[in-house]
């Protein structure tokens, strides 16, 4: 007898539902507000600096309170004139009154601004300071109120490097989790076969390992599709992106290994046998690894951690029905394949 | 009776011998093992040598990744001979006489310890030929020995598959290698980490930790799992 | 099997679709393009899912 969950409808539709929801709100919001460039990037001090900025999606027309400054070390510098073109440029002035009698700062410059409908937004080493650091430049306290540091729209968080990409958070990542947790159904399946014989056990098993190869090539196709665009390569030198590599090539020997072996009893015993031993060890090694050695992905060696964005309350919102929907979507997938190739069994048993 | 049924441990033994024995008789196998790896250094060496690399500079990293290709490349061919040459009749009579639990220690035993041999002897060929210095001898010699249970114990267990499946070598190499990726990166790195590649010393330990681990693991898996691949 | 296998390809699609996002660029969404880029991906994978439940019926005919 099949399992129930084959059977079932209500986790299909979830699964329909879920990731509808997913793709018509994930590709719709808009992304946050965010500092593109600023035009010089750098600057000499003890001459009158005059600075633009480019933004997406800001409001420092409509926004009350435009506030400019330059942050470095822990000191703020502040700027004037600062004036909004547009609802997403801005210009000010770097008088030079203030770096003339200067402290000692760092060379590079974040630029933040802050209005009320945009809250705060930054762009990290912006700007860079030419020629020897003055021996003293006043920190000028000229942000002591600021009276909305947060976005109030529902956005994404604008991301440098990443920017509208975010929003392969809700593919390529569920990928991951999908191939993982139909992995882990072929390993349950696989401990039942050998422990009671029975056919059926193994089908799921072998066909949970054909659905997982599908994760895992779509999670490695989105994910050099991704790292093209923000990383600049399709196959960064990536410990995850390797171990996942590893993962397709132990399944496809797993496919050799039951192509190889003509007794259906025989092979279902020796590639459950396999699959235990495999699903092991690549298990250990996908959760070691990435904790050994540095990662461009995020929570990884010097990448700062995903959850600081995932925390985003925005992102969540289409991230954990995005995994749930993938999951079951495959799960769906492997009690299709299932059903048909336990229809085909007893078709052949009768004949 | 129960004084008649030898210990675990004298079946083991007997097997372990029975092996060996085996290897005694028709010692071009072994000489062909040694020379196997012996012709593989010598095609790594003439490869740098005649490419402009210098041979005293090698980096470490370099030495020890092509030192353990060597190793892996013969001792899948040693590990996969010692099942492939059973005979079919001698298999059914080993099932009658032993459990799977004997016939796996007993393999095992016998391949760690011929990996072993191996791995030393291609050592030898490889300090000689393209020189190197080892900066902790005691380092080189744990990973020379987890290493080799590594390659010994996975590549016994992908034999006995590819035994039942009454397929090759070939996939043997073909169902190991995937598996073995983790385990290679984990000796390759305290290799070079042995030979002096300064930047990775304080990985050491906790690289071998987890190369210990893994060896328990496979080594776990394997006893376990043995039964269900004997079973006819 | 095959069509499954369509099935799968078709599942591709979304993915191609959305590696065009091109990056900070203010046009992005003041062009009404991007929705129907959405709506079409929407569609494809109602279609996708049309065809699964059709599978699904099949199915239980066959097993019945």
């Amino acid at each position: 007898m099949l399992p129930g969950w084959t059977k079932q409808m209500w986790w299909k539709y979830l699964s329909i539902v879920l990731l509808v929801y997913v793709l018509i709100g994930g590709l719709t919001v808009p992304l946050g507000p965010g500092l593109v460039s600023i035009n010089p990037i750098a600057f000499t001090p003890g001459a009158e600096n005059n600075f633009t900025i480019e933004a997406v999606n800001t409001h420092f027309q409509t926004g009350k309170n435009v506030q400019v400054f330059l942050k470095s070390a822990g000191k703020y510098l502040c700027v004037e004139n600062a004036k909004a073109t547009s609802e997403t440029s801005l210009r000010f002035m770097l008088p030079m009154a203030q770096l003339a009698n200067a402290d000692k700062v760092d060379n590079t410059f974040d630029v933040i601004v802050n209005d009320d409908a945009d809250g705060t937004i930054a762009l990290r080493d912006a700007l860079v300071m030419n020629g020897l650091v003055p021996d003293s430049l006043q920190a000028n306290e000229c942000v002591v109120a600021v009276a909305n540091n947060l976005h109030t729209g529902f956005a994404f968080p604008y991301r440098e490097i990443l920017y509208e990409s975010i929003r392969n958070t809700f593919y390529h990542v569920p990928m991951w989790f999908s191939m993982l947790l139909v992995l882990i159904v072929s390993l349950v399946y696989s401990i039942k076969y050998l422990s009671s014989n029975n056919k059926l056990y193994d089908i799921i098993a072998a066909e949970s390992v054909n659905v997982s190869l599908l994760c895992g090539a779509l999670g490695i196709v989105t994910g050099m599709m991704w790292a093209n665009y923000t990383w600049g390569s399709p196959w960064p030198n990536d410990p995850k992106l390797n171990g996942a590599a590893v993962g397709v090539l132990i399944y496809l020997a797993y496919i050799i290994l039951r192509g190889a072996i003509q007794d259906e009893v025989k092979r279902a015993r020796i590639s459950a046998v396999y699959n235990i031993f495999a699903i092991v060890i690549y298990v250990l090694f996908i959760f070691i690894i990435p904790r050994i050695t540095d990662s461009l992905h995020p929570g990884n060696g010097g990448n700062p951690a995903f959850s600081k964005y995932d925390l985003d309350s925005h992102l969540r919102l289409f991230f954990y029905p995005a995994v749930i929907g993938w999951v079951l979507l495959f799960m769906w997938l492997v009690s299709i394949r299932v059903r048909i190739r336990f229809l085909e069994e007893i078709k052949l048993d009768n004949e | 009776m129960q004084n008649n049924n030898p210990s675990f441990l004298s079946q083991v033994f007997a097997l372990f011998q029975k092996d060996i024995l085996i290897e005694r008789r028709n010692k071009y196998v072994l000489g062909g093992l040694f020379l196997f790896s012996s012709s593989t250094v010598m095609m790594i060496y003439f490869s740098l040598l005649y490419n402009g690399d210098s041979l005293q500079n090698l980096p470490a990293s370099t030495w020890g990744i092509l030192f353990w290709m060597v190793v892996l490349f013969s001792s899948v061919n040693a590990v996969s001979n010692s099942f492939f040459r059973e005979k079919e009749e001698n298999m059914m009579y080993f099932h009658f006489l032993f459990s799977p639990y004997v016939y796996i220690t007993a393999k095992l035993i016998y391949n760690v310890i011929f990996t072993l041999l191996l791995s030393v002897a291609a050592s030898i060929i490889f300090m000689v030929v393209i020189p190197t210095h080892i900066h902790s001898f005691v380092v080189f010699t744990e990973v020379m020995a987890l290493g080799s249970i590594s390659y010994a114990v996975l590549f016994t267990t992908m034999s006995a598959i590819a035994l039942k499946a009454k397929s090759n070598n070939t996939l043997v190499a073909v169902l190991g290698f995937p598996i073995l990726i983790p385990m290679l990166i984990f000796i390759t790195k305290v290799t070079s980490a042995a030979l002096g590649d300064i930047t990775m010393q304080e990985l050491v330990t906790k690289n071998l930790l987890l190369l210990i681990a893994l060896d328990i693991v496979q080594i776990i898996l394997a006893i376990v799992l043995f039964p269900y691949i004997w079973r006819e | 099997m095959n069509k499954l296998r369509v099935a799968v390809v078709g599942m591709l699609l979304p993915f191609l679709a959305n590696a065009q996002e091109s990056g900070a660029d203010s046009i992005f969404r003041s062009n009404q393009k991007y929705y129907v880029v959405a709506a079409v991906l929407t569609l494809i994978f109602l279609g996708i899912a049309v065809f699964l439940l059709s599978v699904e019926k099949r199915l239980k005919q066959l097993e019945q």
